[in-house]
């Protein structure tokens, strides 16, 4: 098993030179590839060869010297080499147990961790008391049932986790399209002179929660401050994007990648353990 | 002096690679040598004299003195020259090896088609023979 990994770990040497030669003789986009095959290599190699660093045996580095007739330790370097190797290790090991422990007692000796803050009420610019009061507006006008009722008719989910909602109204009339549970936000726009109109929500601006909202949209008209009554509702279903679930798992998965490097580590270091606890002679 | 019979076999492992290097020293430990170790031309030229090691594995892509100069300066010495030289190297072309078994390497090892334990297994062959 110790020669199968040893072998593993001479294959590994062998490819990163090969691809080092590469990388010399070529340009372009090929160069670009073999970087980054270099790149990926090298971190295998680098995963592979922990126990060259954290198991090696120094006091057996020996060498008959004639001068001294008799065998001294030669490479003296691997002990302080191995002796920082552990450390490291072992800080990174104190340093996730630490946390862990941190993460577990902190709250049951002070409480729930303070995950955010409170900013002081203060009043809103002019631009922005502009905006909620048009908002507001929009959304307490009286009802006007003569008003046409827009509808919305499809939802396209695009790209950087941002979503386009697409209905008719009255060419030119203000359309509002609410979007509700738990939370409520409107987005607002002047529907086409073709009776179209859409909008779209990014969720880097307003981040909605995963899972059903509805949509309902009205007519909104400023100057009588009326609107329409509501369409029927439609839902769309907020699904959470890939970056979003990395970060939201950023702490875990760092914290698995720490775990699995020091179990690959351990698991590589018992593979250099020798089979038998004296050396046999050649 | 010490009696050197009754010592472990040394074999002194020339490698620039320390990944490798600390692979080779491995395997060997495991077979029950005791290890020098150089990592370049010149340095492995003066611990061949100084130690005078029972087995030479020795890369041939090195710093500061190539290896097919250290092999030869190996075998022109009369107090190494019978010290068995294996290389252990990245070139595979013929050339290389016949110039290499041609300077006195005792056998040649091409590093992207070698097995360890085969590897391990000719040097605990070569050092019987002698």
């Amino acid at each position: 098993m110790r020669t199968w990994w040893l072998n593993v770990v001479l294959r590994l040497t062998n490819l990163v030179y090969a691809r080092k030669q590469r990388v010399v003789i070529r340009s372009g986009t090929r160069a670009a590839f073999d970087v980054l095959a270099l790149v990926l290599l090298e971190a295998t190699l680098a995963v592979f060869s922990i126990p060259l660093y954290v198991g090696m045996r120094p006091a057996t580095a020996t060498a008959f010297f004639t001068e001294r007739g008799a065998f001294g330790e030669i490479e003296a370097d691997y002990r302080v080499r191995r002796v920082l190797t552990l450390t490291g290790v072992s800080v990174a090991l104190l340093v996730w147990v630490a946390k862990l422990a941190a993460i577990i007692v902190i709250p049951a000796w002070l409480g729930p961790l303070q995950l955010y803050t409170v900013s002081p009420l203060a009043p809103a610019d002019l631009q922005t008391q502009r905006t909620l009061a048009a908002a507001a507006d929009a959304e307490t006008a009286r009802v006007d049932r003569s008003l046409v009722v827009p509808s919305v008719t499809a939802v396209a989910r695009g790209r950087g986790d941002s979503y386009t909602f697409h209905g008719t109204g009255t060419p030119n009339a203000t359309v509002v399209l609410l979007v509700a549970s738990p939370q409520t936000f409107m987005l607002t726009d002047t529907v086409a002179a073709d009776g179209t109109w859409e909008m779209t929500h990014a969720q880097r601006d307003v981040r909605l929660e995963p899972g059903n909202h509805e949509l309902a949209a009205y007519h909104y008209d400023a100057g009588t401050r009326t609107r329409s009554a509501l369409s029927s509702p439609q839902y769309v279903k907020i699904v959470r994007g890939f970056a979003d679930a990395l970060l939201e798992r950023a702490d875990a998965i760092t914290n698995w990648t720490v775990v699995t490097i020091i179990l690959l580590g351990v698991f590589f270091t018992i593979l250099t353990v020798p089979t038998s606890s004296q050396p046999q002679r050649p | 002096m010490a009696e050197k019979s009754k010592q472990p076999v040394t074999i002194l492992v020339v490698e620039d690679d320390e990944v490798l290097l600390r692979a080779l020293y491995l395997l060997l430990q495991g077979e029950g040598y005791a290890i020098a170790s150089a990592t370049d031309g010149e340095t492995a030229l003066s611990m061949a004299r100084r130690i005078v090691p029972d087995l030479i594995l020795l890369d041939l892509i090195l710093p500061k003195m190539h290896g097919f100069d250290v092999l030869r300066d190996v075998k022109a010495d009369p107090k190494i020259k019978d010290i068995p030289v294996v290389v252990l190297s990245n070139l595979g072309d013929r050339t290389d090896i016949d110039r290499a078994k041609d300077l006195g390497a005792a056998d040649y090892f091409v590093k992207a088609r070698t097995d360890l334990s085969v590897l391990a297994e000719q040097l605990k062959r070569i050092r019987a023979s002698r």
